[in-house]
């Protein structure tokens, strides 16, 4: 759907992205992940085609994404900064947006209301920046999206309004194939949604993965003896950390769930448990060979 | 899902005027002020023809009407109001976000702003029409003269549109963006103008007025506008700026296709242009600075050095400060080293004259003719002005000097100022060569009289100046109609003479003085108390000074029995007063009298009066700062005020004769 290959963008001598490559698959929601200054938003103006990039290639299902209504009709960006014209209140955005997207849908547009439950005669300019951000979902779901790139999406939003716009933004992946693209410097706001994860360091995307894959990679233990460590009991596990505090054993491990689970029980145990893994501690051991300071990028 | 191709954007149009009709709606409302409401207010019937007039020049664009002021102003605020969003990072983001290629946006902005133009202009004019049909206004103008003013006004706005739109795209601040449009429009004739005055410090002999036709400066709309002549504003005009606004339209949309958005708040958006504003802007500044502090130290050339240094400093790095966006700006000192070391190669080439401007001197067998003079006209309506100036006489104050002997004259005298370094004083006088090539050579000069006079003496003596310079020596009793003489220093009425028998003894005996006149005569700009004015019989009137030297004009008015009709007499005066000073030309106001500090003498003697009377003279320019004693007459008609006032110059042999008088002022 999104195929982004060997893009270069600098601002005057300054060097934002090199030989950056990206690809997102369509119906996936793909996390851009990186700290501040890492070239996210540029990286984004590019894919929305409102940069124009040095060298390289951004494509839309096939499509060079620079100066092309037609993608942009059925794309909907939503930036970190928001600006909407100053005298429109919600209503007239919405009219506005009808006559310009194609798609527009007012019968959703009718039935998000309940979802957002703000007045529609309001000025949009002078909502607070939360509601704002809320009315920027509601009219950019109501144009029917076959891709939606978003900026930082959720600052801002409360905890509940959150979950109602992943709602709102899942629920057109599943059933419509939506695309979605979600920049964020926080690895953790993005766990729950995303299914693919690339992260931006030093203007390339250093790693692109599926989080299940490497989410089923992964494993934490937890493993006690009732008398001795047993010496070659993990001689066939590849182990990324290994900790003891007292009898009991702190164990990160690599592979097969089963295999290894197998494995460990030869060495009869009187404590096996698995432990949940946040997604940052998974990058943190499957990456922290590759050479970056990964907890750095990730913070 | 394709989209239609077309261009046109209802909701951006739309989305457009919703946002921005106010603007439209206050331009209407004081159009509406400043011409219907204000041509009914006017008392009906409008009989007085005066009022008829300013109301049929409200129509004409008259300069002084504040509709001028509303075309310089509403079109620049519309463009940008309209353009902002790509000066602002967050809005530009969005905008180019929607479906919109850039082309479609920049026409469909653009027709927002035409619409918002015309839609006032066109409900004014609609007004108006109203008023000619049912009103007594229908006398004062006509129908055709009110599309006329629609499309005038119509034309300018988009002109000035057009202009705002295309700055526009070279910035990426909405305050750049006004200050940028309106630089623009006066950059052209600025510049000139800065040149010349520069080049005239630089180049001893430089004319402002040789570098071209200032004609030019004429078409540039801002100007055109400030002294707006209808029928001047021909079709050539018309076109002209049409072409020129499709011209900037066009332009501006390519610049915007090339505009990279990522430079939304950048003072100048194209790396190309950044060099030509940052080096634009010293320089400017430079010849800016360079005039003013040259003028603030009393034309001295090392503070003309000294502003163009601090001046094209301070540009520069201001304009680095802003296009940066920082202070710390010091890494680009290489650029202004470099700016500096051009800068020096160039002055210093003026200053030894590598282009030979300052030495060049046409050969006598190139030179056609030479106007030689006082020139303030246009020069590209030199001949006609000449043309104008020989039956027109004096006015022009411009000779032609066409004799093989006088040309040679010419030569000398402009070989001898070349020697002369910069003079900071004296008369300003043109010496333009009309070469046989169809060129001219021009030149201007501050002479000195009194330095040149050897080189003046033959040009001033010859018949074909003088000729050019007292018209009357060739003029016939029956080419004039009147004769006026005036004292100024008396109350009496000014003696008309009318008989041509007079007037024929009158010019006769003048003719006689100035053709004998010679250099000391008429060189300097002696003020005179005594006037005689010559009308002709088209009505023009040339002035001369009646000089105590002109014996036989004084003789023949004492003889006819007219002297002591105009004359101040020795009888009319109540006393002289003296009192040691300095000449100046602060005499005129009676000041130096008035100073109560200055020790005075008084003198009742008849015989003296008189004598001092023969004697004074009136402010000399080439003796101005000399000590002299300063003499003020009390008439008897009003002894409390100083009726005149001159000088006694210390050579003056009348100085013995009053010692016991000057002692007291000791």
């Amino acid at each position: 759907m999104i195929e982004v290959k060997n893009l270069n963008k600098s601002f005057n001598t300054f060097k934002v992205l090199e030989d950056l490559n990206l690809h997102v698959k369509k119906g996936s929601v793909y996390g851009l992940i990186g700290p501040n200054g890492a070239g996210k938003t540029t990286l984004i103006k590019l894919l929305t085609g409102i940069y124009r990039q040095d060298s390289g290639t951004v494509m839309i299902n096939g499509k060079s994404v620079f100066e092309n209504e037609n993608i942009r009709a059925s794309m909907v960006y939503i930036p970190d900064e928001l600006y909407f014209f100053s005298q429109y209140s919600i209503e007239e955005m919405a009219k506005f947006y009808a006559s310009i997207y194609p798609n527009w849908n007012w019968e959703r547009y009718e039935r998000l209301k309940h979802v957002f439950s703000i007045d529609v005669k309001r000025r949009i300019t002078r909502l607070s920046k939360g509601m704002q951000k809320q009315v920027a979902f509601w009219l950019g779901i109501c144009i029917m999206p076959e891709v939606m790139i978003l900026d930082e999406p959720v600052d801002g939003l409360d905890p509940v309004m959150r979950k109602k716009v992943w709602n709102l933004v899942l629920q057109d992946v599943y059933e419509r194939q939506t695309t979605v693209l979600i920049s964020s410097h926080n690895l953790r706001e993005l766990e729950d949604v995303c299914n693919y994860v690339g992260i931006l360091h030093d203007g390339k995307i250093v790693v692109e993965t599926e989080l299940d894959d490497i989410k089923s990679d992964i494993h934490k233990l937890q493993i006690a003896f009732s008398g001795e460590i047993p010496e070659a009991f993990l001689n066939n596990v590849q182990v990324l950390k290994r900790t003891q505090i007292g009898s009991i054993l702190m164990l990160i491990v690599k592979g097969n769930k089963e295999k290894v689970l197998a494995e460990i029980k030869n060495a009869n145990p009187v404590l096996l448990d698995i432990l949940p893994l946040t997604l940052e501690e998974i990058f943190i051991y499957e990456l922290g060979g590759m050479g970056y300071e990964i907890e750095e990028v990730l913070i | 899902m394709k989209l239609k191709k077309s261009l046109f954007s209802r909701g951006l149009i739309i989305s457009d005027i919703k946002r921005f009709w106010w603007v439209s709606t206050l331009y209407g409302i004081i159009l509406l002020i400043i011409l219907p409401l204000q041509q009914i207010t006017v008392e009906f019937p409008i009989k007085d023809q005066w009022r008829r007039k300013e109301i049929l020049d409200m129509l004409m664009l008259d300069n002084n009407s504040p509709q001028i002021l509303l075309i310089y102003i509403v079109p620049v605020i519309l463009a940008v109001l309209l353009f902002r969003y790509m000066h602002v990072s967050k809005s530009a983001a969005i905008i180019h976000a929607m479906p919109y290629s850039r082309k479609t946006l920049f026409f469909n902005h653009g027709a927002a702003g035409f619409l918002l133009l015309t839609i006032p202009v066109i409900v004014t004019g609609m007004v108006l029409t109203a008023l000619q049909i049912s009103t007594p206004l229908g006398e004062v103008y006509s129908l055709p003269q009110i599309l006329q003013w629609v499309s005038l006004t119509l034309l300018f706005n988009y002109l000035f549109f057009a202009i705002a739109v295309f700055v526009g795209m070279f910035t990426g601040s909405a305050i750049a963006h006004i200050v940028f449009t309106y630089i623009f429009h006066v950059l052209p004739a600025g510049i000139y103008v800065l040149i010349g005055y520069n080049l005239k410090y630089l180049l001893h002999g430089f004319s402002e007025t040789s570098i071209s036709s200032q004609t030019w400066i004429g078409i540039l709309p801002l100007f055109k506008l400030l002294g707006f002549e209808i029928e001047e504003f021909t079709v050539i005009y018309t076109v002209g700026y049409i072409v020129a606004i499709a011209l900037f339209l066009f332009m501006a949309m390519i610049l915007y296709e090339k505009r990279q958005l990522e430079t939304a708040g950048d003072i100048v958006v194209f790396p190309v242009m950044k060099p030509v504003f940052k080096y634009g802007v010293a320089a400017c500044g430079m010849l800016l600075g360079g005039v003013y502090f040259y003028h603030m130290a009393n034309q001295s050339f090392g503070m003309l050095l000294f502003g163009y240094f601090i001046s094209s400093f301070f540009g520069y790095w201001i304009s680095e400060i802003l296009l940066q966006k920082s202070f710390k700006v010091w890494r680009a000192y290489k650029g202004y080293i470099a700016y500096a070391a051009v800068v020096v190669v160039l002055l210093t080439s003026l200053s030894v004259d590598v282009f030979g401007y300052v030495r060049r001197i046409p050969q006598l067998g190139q030179i056609e003719k030479v106007y030689f003079g006082n020139y303030f006209g246009n020069w590209s309506d030199l001949d006609k002005a000449v043309e104008i100036g020989n039956s027109r006489v004096k006015y022009s104050d411009i000779y032609v000097i066409q004799q093989t002997e006088n040309i040679k004259n010419i030569i000398q005298l402009h070989k001898a100022l070349i020697q002369k370094p910069y003079q900071k004083e004296g008369m300003s006088r043109h010496i333009i060569y009309k070469l046989k090539n169809g060129r001219y050579l021009v030149r201007n000069y501050l002479i000195d009289e009194t330095h040149q006079a050897p080189f003046l003496k033959p040009i001033y003596a010859s018949m074909e100046y003088k000729i050019q310079r007292f018209p009357v020596l060739k003029q016939q009793a029956k080419d004039i109609e009147t004769i006026e003489i005036e004292d100024s220093r008396t109350d009496k009425n000014p003696m008309i003479l009318a008989d041509k028998q007079d007037i024929e003894g009158l010019i006769q005996h003048l003719q006689q003085e100035l053709r004998e006149a010679d250099f000391e005569e008429f060189s300097e700009r002696n003020e005179g108390y005594v006037y005689i004015r010559i009308r002709d019989v088209e009505d023009r009137i040339v002035h001369y000074n009646l000089r105590k030297s002109y014996t036989s004009v004084i003789q023949w008015l004492q003889d006819k029995g007219y002297y002591e009709k105009i004359m101040l007499m020795p009888e009319e005066i109540e006393s002289a007063v003296l009192i040691k000073g300095k000449v100046t030309t602060e005499y005129y106001y009676g000041k130096m009298m008035e100073d109560k500090a200055a020790k005075r003498v008084e003198i009742k003697d008849k015989q003296i009066i008189q004598k001092i009377l023969e004697t004074y003279s009136p402010y000399q320019h080439k003796r101005r700062n000399e000590d002299a004693i300063v003499v003020g007459f009390y008439l008897k008609n009003s002894p409390k005020y100083v009726w005149t006032q001159g000088f006694l110059f210390e050579d003056s042999a009348i100085l013995q004769e009053l010692e016991p008088y000057l002692k007291q002022l000791n």
